[in-house]
């Protein structure tokens, strides 16, 4: 089943008692829906269009459904109803949905948020009596087996206190430019900050506190630091693969429970990265941490959160770049790619300023805002809107959007190709159009406005 | 168009019944036959598609049994009752009458 369609139906029915005949009314409507998309889909139409056509059938059953709103009971309009309303009617809908969507977006966040607070006092106690077993362990530094040149904490950060252990809370490793050619973080709730190194040394700083916690290991070059899972961490898993084998409802308790014990067993400072230029590659992943990169030279990176924020500034990447938050916004200021840059996000917003030669992003509710200097530029988002403000440099737009509004701006000099496709937004090109230009700007909608201007 | 529109307007369950006489069918199966068969120049709409079965069901012209589940949802299929083949027989004789009336008048007319 579409997603789409199965939210554009419950919108639809908001307000309507379930009754026996409504729940007939709406499955009746899911499956013919599902099947007229399918068909269309088939026909060789872009899925965005195929929802469009959807959506316009679905609208003349509005009336019908509205007999069913007024409590009036039971009773379909005997006259074919709504055959063909007028258009005024169509733009109604399709703000109505989009207002009902970011409602609807706004009270999951909120019920989520509430239901993640009461989970996590609720297991606070627990959390102490899982410390203080910590405290008794004490702080080695997991060794790992000898083939890998793990380094146990305790030996690797007393070996190494020519650099910055003068904060009693920090512990730092440093390694020499030659040893380390990639570094890749594992995290969970912890927050990363990478900066330039001063000494043209990489150095890996945690809190004292949570050493016991984390792993540290060399391998042909790859420097890596991950979370260990511990004893209780493994019988934590058992209890939650238990609950979500239950399915359903069980399945999110299993799931929190797992994220409030990570999130709640580091003190929370962030994991801090110095880096030399010309590292080859960063990855970092973190479930909640939020991801700070700040004056940054290297060649390839990857970046990803589930819940934090990625933010990026004046650094430059040579090769490929990928960030990717969920819930989190991506924010990437005065950057520069030389290659592929995709970044996306879920809910939160994308910005960017920088040169990205190839960048594509991807949204669902977020908006998306990009200036500078791009040549291919590659957007989808269903309600979030899209803005772009390029440079001469431009080659191709191509921006998709259900309900949400794409707006884009090209500096004077270029005369775009620009081609508009949507089901019910407006459509309006403020610039000089060429059909025969090389630099081709597609732009579709369902119900978001397109717009092109210059300046 | 506007008389064309009225005129199956007027027949819009004939043309359903005739469709379930071939067989049963879901929704918008239904709707598409009579699109294909009509090449494209009749499109019923989901709430004519509903409206039309509801009255026919209704009047007992017509009865519906849901299908196997399909990803979470099922189909409702449609199909005549002998009730409904009787109607759709006046039904067929009333269009033979109309066709053959309409005929004399306005094409006589325009001689």
């Amino acid at each position: 089943m579409n997603p789409t369609i199965v939210k554009i139906i419950d919108l639809m029915f908001r307000g309507i008692p379930e009754t026996e005949e409504t729940s007939a009314i709406r499955e009746e409507l899911l499956t013919n829906s599902q099947a007229r998309y399918e068909d269309l889909i088939a026909s060789g139409l872009s899925p965005d269009d195929a929802l469009g056509q959807v959506l316009d059938n679905l609208r003349s059953m509005e009336n019908v459904l509205d007999e069913y709103r007024s409590g009036k009971g039971s009773r379909a309009a005997d006259q074919s109803a709504g055959e063909e309303g007028p258009f005024a009617r169509f733009e109604q809908m399709a703000e109505e949905i989009d207002r009902k969507m970011e409602r609807i977006g706004d009270r999951v966040e909120d019920t989520a948020e509430n239901a993640f607070t009461s989970v996590r006092n609720a297991l606070d106690n627990a959390m102490q009596s899982v410390r203080n077993a910590m405290d008794g362990l004490g702080g080695s530094f997991r060794a790992g087996s000898e083939d890998t040149a793990a380094y146990t904490g305790q030996r690797f950060w007393q070996e190494n206190t020519a650099w910055g252990n003068d904060d009693e809370n920090t512990l730092t490793a440093v390694f020499q430019p030659g040893e380390v050619k990639r570094v890749s973080l594992h995290l969970v709730g912890e927050d990363v900050e990478a900066e330039p190194s001063p000494d043209g040394r990489v150095h890996v700083e945690i809190n004292k506190a949570d050493e016991p916690m984390f792993q540290l290991e060399l391998l042909d070059g790859c420097l890596s630091l991950k979370r260990v899972r511990r004893r209780s961490d493994e019988q934590q898993d058992m209890e939650t693969e238990e609950l979500e084998g239950l399915g359903g409802i069980f399945a999110g308790i299993g799931k929190a429970l797992r994220g409030v014990f990570h999130i709640d067993r580091t003190s929370g400072e962030p994991v801090r990265l110095l880096l030399p230029e010309g590292m080859e590659l960063l990855t970092v992943q973190t479930t909640s941490g939020d991801i700070d990169l700040t004056g940054l030279r290297i060649g390839g990176l990857t970046a990803a959160t589930t819940s934090g924020d990625i933010d990026m500034e004046n650094s430059a990447v040579t090769g490929c770049a990928h960030l990717t938050s969920t819930s989190g916004d991506v924010e990437v200021s005065g950057c520069i790619f030389s290659e592929s840059l995709s970044l996306n996000a879920t809910s939160g917003d994308i910005d960017f300023t920088g040169d990205a030669p190839h960048l594509s992003a991807n949204n669902v509710s977020g908006d998306t805002d990009l200036i500078g200097r791009m040549a291919q530029v590659k957007i989808n988002s269903v309600s979030g809107d899209i803005d772009i403000r390029t440079e001469t440099a431009l080659e191709s737009v191509q921006a998709n959007t259900t309900s949400g509004d794409i707006e884009v701006v090209v500096p004077e000099t270029v005369i775009p190709c620009v081609k508009t496709s949507t089901t019910c937004g407006s459509v309006n090109v403020h610039c000089p159009n060429d059909s025969a230009s090389s630099v081709v700007i597609r732009l579709n909608s369902v119900s978001g406005d397109l717009t092109v201007t210059n300046f | 168009m506007a008389l064309s529109a009225d005129i199956l307007r007027g027949y819009t369950d004939t043309l359903i019944l005739k469709q379930l006489t071939k067989g049963d069918h879901y929704g918008y199966e239904l709707g598409k036959q009579i699109s294909l068969i009509s090449q494209g120049g009749l499109e019923m709409k989901e709430a004519t598609l509903y409206t039309a079965f509801r009255r026919l069901e209704g009047a007992g012209h017509i009865r519906s049994y849901w299908g196997d589940a399909q990803a979470g949802a099922r189909r409702r299929y449609y199909a005549i009752t002998p009730e409904g083949e009787e109607r759709l027989s006046k039904d067929l004789l009333n269009w033979q009458e109309t066709k053959q009336l309409l005929t004399l008048l306005l094409e006589e007319e325009t001689l």
